[in-house]
This record gives C-alpha cells, structure tokens and sequence, in this order.
C-alpha cells in the first residue's frame, strides 16, 4: 500500500551571488518517487543533489514550484488547511545536528511536551512522554536535563522521541546519524529499525554515506543534480547499479564498507566537479561512456522496478 | 639514511618508516588532533617522552629550530580545507609565500608553485593561480593545501582528517593522490581519521586511541583480521558493511577525557571487564606483531 508519493516535484532556488547578480539553482527538478507503508526509501547522492529539497518538498514544509504530494490518497496541493495540518502531523523530520532542532534553554521534558501541545494530545502528558522515551532507550532523568547535559547520540534519541510522540506515519531522517561516532551511529541505526517494526512507520532516509543507506533501507534513490538518476531495490541499485553515476559512487566508497568496484581504470579522475551539461544528460561531462546523444538529449527515468536514466544502461 | 622517522609519544608508542602511511584512528574527542598537533609541538599542554624525526628529538629544539622543522621536515594538513587559506589571497601568491619565505626568489617560486599544482593534479595551473580560494571546489581546495604542505619536501606529512568534509567521489580522488605522493616521493604520512576505511584505503599501520590513549598498535590487515583489543573488536562490529549485516552496537559513548574512568578508560563499555580493569590501567604490551593494552588480553 502506497503511503506517500511526489509526483513531478520541481523547486527552484534564487541564489544570491552578489547584491546585483543571482543565478537560479534547480535544486529538485521533476522527481517522482513513491513509499508504501512501512518502507524505508533511502535517498543518496553528493552533497547539493538536493536530498534535503527532496525531503523538505515530500513533507511539503516548501510548497514545490510544480507537481504535487499525495500523503494516504489526499493530493496536499488542493487540501483544505485542516488537512494539509492534519497530515502535517503525521509526518515528522528529524536532522543531522540535534543541537540545531532542540532548543538549549529548554528542559527536554519541555521540548517533548511541546510536541504533545501541538498534537492536542489528550491523555496524560508524563506517562506517554516516560513510555516513548523508554522506547528510544532513554531513562527518565533525561527528563530534567537541558541539551548540553547530553551526548550526541542522547540528543539524537530524544529528537527522535519528539518526533514520535506526534504519532507519526512518515519520518523523513535527514542524515541522521551523519554527525555521530560510528559506535553511537549503529546504535541509533539499530534503534530505528526497531522502531520502524514496532510502530509501523515508514521512513525517508537521507544521507550521502551508502554502507549507511545500504544496511537500512529496502529501496534507494540515487540523486545527481537535482534529477533522481536510479531507482530500485537496495540490493539491486548497490550490486548491480547501472546508471555509470550510481557505479562512480559505489567504487568511491573505501573498500572496507562495499567492495564492488565497477571502474578498473582510474576512477577517481572522473570526479571532477562536472559543469551542468545544459541540454543533455547532466553526468555528460563526468561520465565514461559518453557519446554524442548523451550531450544533446536529456535521458528520462525509464524502466520497470529497478529504473535508470541513461541512454546507454 | 635513518629509515624510522618517527617515535613515541606519553605512552603512545609508535613508528612511522619511510614511506609508510600511519593511520591514528579513534572516535571524536578520543585525543588524535591533539596527539597530532603535539607531534609537532602546536600543542600547549606538556608532552612527555621524545618525538624522533631522523633521529632529531623534537622535544629537545628550541623554538626557533622548531620552527625551520615545520614546513621543511614536517607539515600538517587540517580538515576544513576553507579555513586554512587566506580567503582574500589569490592561491599562486598563497603557494608562493611558502618559498619565499624560505629564500626562494620571485620567479623560481612562481615555477616551483606551478609545478606542484600539476603535481597534486590541478588543471590549467597557470590559470588558478589567479583564482581565490572561493573559486576552487572543495576537493581543489584540499589539493592547494596538500600542495602547500609538500612544497618543501617534508619528510612527514600529519594529515588531520584530510577527505572528512569531502564526497565521498573527491574523497577518493584526494586519497589516491596521498597514496601516489608517498610513492613516488617517499613522503610518509601519519592520516588522523575516525573513518577505519578511509584508514584501510592509505595506510599500512594503524593505532587505535580510545580516550586520548593508544589502545592497539599494529599493522592494519591483521588488526583488521583479528583485533585483539575488546574496543578494536566492538569498533569493527559497529561498521555497517556490505548488504544487511547486523550491527552489534557498542553501548554508552565516549567518555570526556577532562575526567576519564579510573583502571582501563574502556570498562565502563567492556563487556570483559574485570574488578582489575576497573583499579589499574593497562599498559601497551607487545603481543605477535602488535601492542595491545588490555588486561585480559589472553583469555579472551
Ligand atoms: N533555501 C535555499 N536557498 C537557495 N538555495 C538553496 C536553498 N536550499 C537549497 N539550495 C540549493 O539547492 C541545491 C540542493 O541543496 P540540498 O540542500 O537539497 O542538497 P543536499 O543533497 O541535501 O546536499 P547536502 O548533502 O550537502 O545536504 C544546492 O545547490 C543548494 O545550494
Ligand atoms: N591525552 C589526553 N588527556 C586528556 N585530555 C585530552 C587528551 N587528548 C586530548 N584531550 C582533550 O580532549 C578533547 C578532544 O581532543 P581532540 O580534539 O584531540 O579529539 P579528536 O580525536 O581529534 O576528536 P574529533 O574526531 O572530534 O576531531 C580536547 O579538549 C583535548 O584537550
Ligand atoms: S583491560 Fe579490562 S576493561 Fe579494559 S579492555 Fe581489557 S578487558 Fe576490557
Ligand atoms: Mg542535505
Ligand atoms: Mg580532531
């Protein structure tokens, strides 16, 4: 069953360059994806590809330029307030850096009611917010601590308990263990896996490191430039990718985590930063198998369950 | 000439040979900048024992020798490759300061400063030696620094985290020219990282801290084979690697070293941990080809 879908999304951004100039960024550019329930959909690609975009567009905390969002059948674009807020509620996001989302001066006990408050919860704010901090693997002293008192991984936990308490559907996780120690890192990997069974919740997961998006995710999309390049079944997209941009990633990524390498040659020169290729396909300039089409003719997202946008996969 | 460059620090016992990459990999805030920055004496706190770079004790130059060591014989490349270039300085002048100030004249430093561009695999040289720092891509940045850093044939380059704020694509690219550096110009490397497959990617040794001290010392495809150290052994197990692997995490976190645990940093997350490891610290203790310091080493 279809959760979650954007259809066409498009977001352009104004970016100043000096108080004169500004040049227009295609931040996301025509991007369909779809989420059943309880999904993990994972989102990788270089920094800048518009991930982040992406998930902003999905939870429509931005209104896109065009297309639309459909959360459990309803196209958000022509809902009524009520619902747009409604269903609002029952997406959550949760970011990289806990120290940015939760406010300093708060007591965590604050900060967790706050998002009871702003669900109109009913019951008996202490006990939900004792039972969902339990849940992420908080004791309940936490409570009576302020943000500087905790250590990342903490943080992260109790930004993942606020997010849950809202009863959410869909969480979109935007590099959410990206400022974390690897050891810190598996444990709130682990933690979202199981949570994701027990509360039957679907989840975005963005993040540019792909053993990451690997061990969690059922599906992946691989964006470059804004366009989403390859799309498929984790397994599928990392063993056997076929967009050449998905296979350039993959054998960048030390050996240690993925040890496919699908470059004999020198690799690693391809990853120049690649000038826009204005009218063709946008990895023309970095990519090793390109011909004449590729710079004239923009490849579209084709094929079936594992799809690719390139003339030549 | 003296093929070990380098040697010990306060209990942190290692060398590095000629040529040799030296991977100091631990968690954040386990001590590898500061042990990085007191190798070469940036580092206020006192650092005990002898840092042995040719034979040279560096504990035992004055600051001015200490100076002429830096740059010349040993040099350091930072993480944030925006923060350590002038942002208002064109990049050939910034290149060319460096042997300027060394003696060079005018136009021997302009030719110097072009060819190591091409050496760390800049395009059109000539051309970004008039660009600013902003101009430059993030891994073009690092690739002026790394330049900088070599420009006066160092015998040791300490790279602190040097692909950590890179993609993972230009991540590699900047890894590959370390690696072709130190084989083709014997330059060794010591690479900080908290990444074991960036480590695994340059580097042939490896020192495992914990806590601002050395936990395992020893060449890196045995420890990565068999780690002997219960930390080593949890670090690996917290690696999400190919396809569904399950994770087995460590718990609790690393602990502030302005107070760290009495007896061994690591029992309060050991899952070995005996009434001794909670009283006396362990020392690093030779073991087949490596150090290790742990008390039950042995038995398990
Ligand atoms: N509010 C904004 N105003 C102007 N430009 C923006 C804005 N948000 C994003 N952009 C631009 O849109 C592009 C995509 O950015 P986005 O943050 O979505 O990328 P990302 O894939 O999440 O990157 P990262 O991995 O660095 O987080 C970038 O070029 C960025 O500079
Ligand atoms: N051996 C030590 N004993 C006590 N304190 C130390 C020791 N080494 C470092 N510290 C202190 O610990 C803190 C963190 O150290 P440092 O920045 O070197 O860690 P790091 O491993 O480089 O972390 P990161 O991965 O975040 O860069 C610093 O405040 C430093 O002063
Ligand atoms: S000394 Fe004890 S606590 Fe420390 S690592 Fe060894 S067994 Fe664990
Ligand atoms: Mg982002
Ligand atoms: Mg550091």
């Amino acid at each position: 069953m279809e959760l979650i879908k954007g259809e066409n999304l498009s977001k352009t951004y104004n970016l100043k360059i000096s108080l004169t100039t500004s040049i227009k960024v295609k931040a996301v550019e025509n991007v369909s994806i779809s989420i059943s329930e309880k999904e993990v959909f994972g989102l990788v690609g270089e920094s800048g590809s518009g991930k982040s975009t992406l998930g902003r567009l999905m939870l429509f905390m931005e209104k896109p330029d065009s297309g639309k969002v459909i959360f459990k059948g309803v196209d958000l674009s022509r809902a009524k307030k009520d619902e747009v807020k409604d269903a609002r509620r029952r997406m959550q996001i949760v970011f990289q850096n806990p120290d940015l989302s939760l406010d300093p001066r708060m007591k965590i006990y604050n900060t967790l009611k706050e998002a009871l408050v702003c669900c109109k919860y009913k019951g008996d704010f202490v006990e939900r917010i004792k039972s969902v901090l339990e849940e992420v693997g908080l004791s309940s002293e936490t409570l009576n601590m302020f943000p500087h008192q905790l250590s990342g991984g903490m943080k992260q936990r109790v930004a993942l308990a606020r997010a849950i308490l809202a009863e959410p559907d869909f969480i979109v996780l935007d590099e959410p263990t990206s400022a974390l120690d690897v050891s810190v890192q598996a444990q709130i990997l682990n933690l979202l896996i199981d949570l994701r069974k027990k509360l039957n919740l679907t989840y975005l997961f963005i993040s540019h490191n792909l053993s990451v998006v690997s061990y969690v995710s059922d599906r992946v999309g691989v964006m470059y430039l804004g366009k989403l390049v390859e799309l498929g079944n984790c397994d599928e997209v990392f063993n056997e990718p076929l967009h050449p941009y998905t296979k350039l990633l993959i054998s960048s990524v030390p050996a240690l985590y993925m040890t496919k390498k699908f470059f004999t040659q020198n690799h690693t020169a391809l990853a120049e930063n690649g000038e826009e290729n204005p009218s063709g396909c946008r990895f023309f300039k970095r990519c090793p198998y390109a011909k004449e089409l590729c710079r004239v003719k923009e490849p579209e997202l084709d094929g079936d369950k594992h799809k690719v946008a390139c003339h030549f996969a | 000439m003296e093929s070990r460059i380098i040697r010990a620090v306060d209990g942190i016992d290692f060398t590095v040979r000629e040529g040799d990459c030296f991977a100091i990999v631990g968690e954040s805030g386990s001590g590898k900048s500061t042990l990085g920055l007191s190798l070469i004496r940036l580092c206020p706190g006192d650092v005990s024992g002898e840092i042995l770079i040719d034979g040279v004790n560096l504990l035992k130059l004055s600051e001015d020798e200490i100076r002429k060591f830096r740059g010349s014989k040993i040099s350091i490349i930072f993480q944030e490759p925006s923060s350590a270039l002038n942002p208002v300085m064109k990049v050939g002048d910034q290149l060319m300061e460096v042997f300027t100030v060394h003696g060079y004249s005018k136009s021997e430093a302009y030719q110097k400063s072009l060819q190591l561009l091409k050496t760390v695999g800049i395009p059109e040289a000539e051309k970004r030696m008039q660009t600013y720092p902003h101009q430059l891509s993030g891994g073009m940045k690092q690739r002026v620094i790394i330049a900088m850093a070599i420009a006066l044939n160092p015998r040791l380059v300490i790279a602190d985290e040097p692909t950590s704020a890179l993609d993972v694509t230009i991540q590699a690219q900047i890894l590959n020219l370390l690696k072709n550096l130190s084989q083709s110009y014997g330059l060794s490397t010591i690479l900080i990282t908290h990444d074991m497959g960036v480590a695994a990617e340059l580097c042939n040794r490896i020192g495992i801290m914990y806590a601002g001290k050395m936990v395992e010392i020893g060449p890196l495809n045995s420890i990565f084979a068999i780690p002997l150290h219960p930390y080593t052994r949890a670090l690996m197990s917290c690696i999400p690697r190919s396809l569904k692997e399950n994770l087995k995490p460590l718990p609790g976190h690393v602990p502030d070293l302005s107070n760290p645990p009495k007896g061994c940093r690591f029992h309060p997350r050991c899952p070995y941990a005996k009434e001794v490891c909670t009283l006396e610290e362990p020392n690093l203790e030779k073991i087949d080809d490596r150090l290790v310091s742990c008390h039950r080493v042995g038995e398990i």
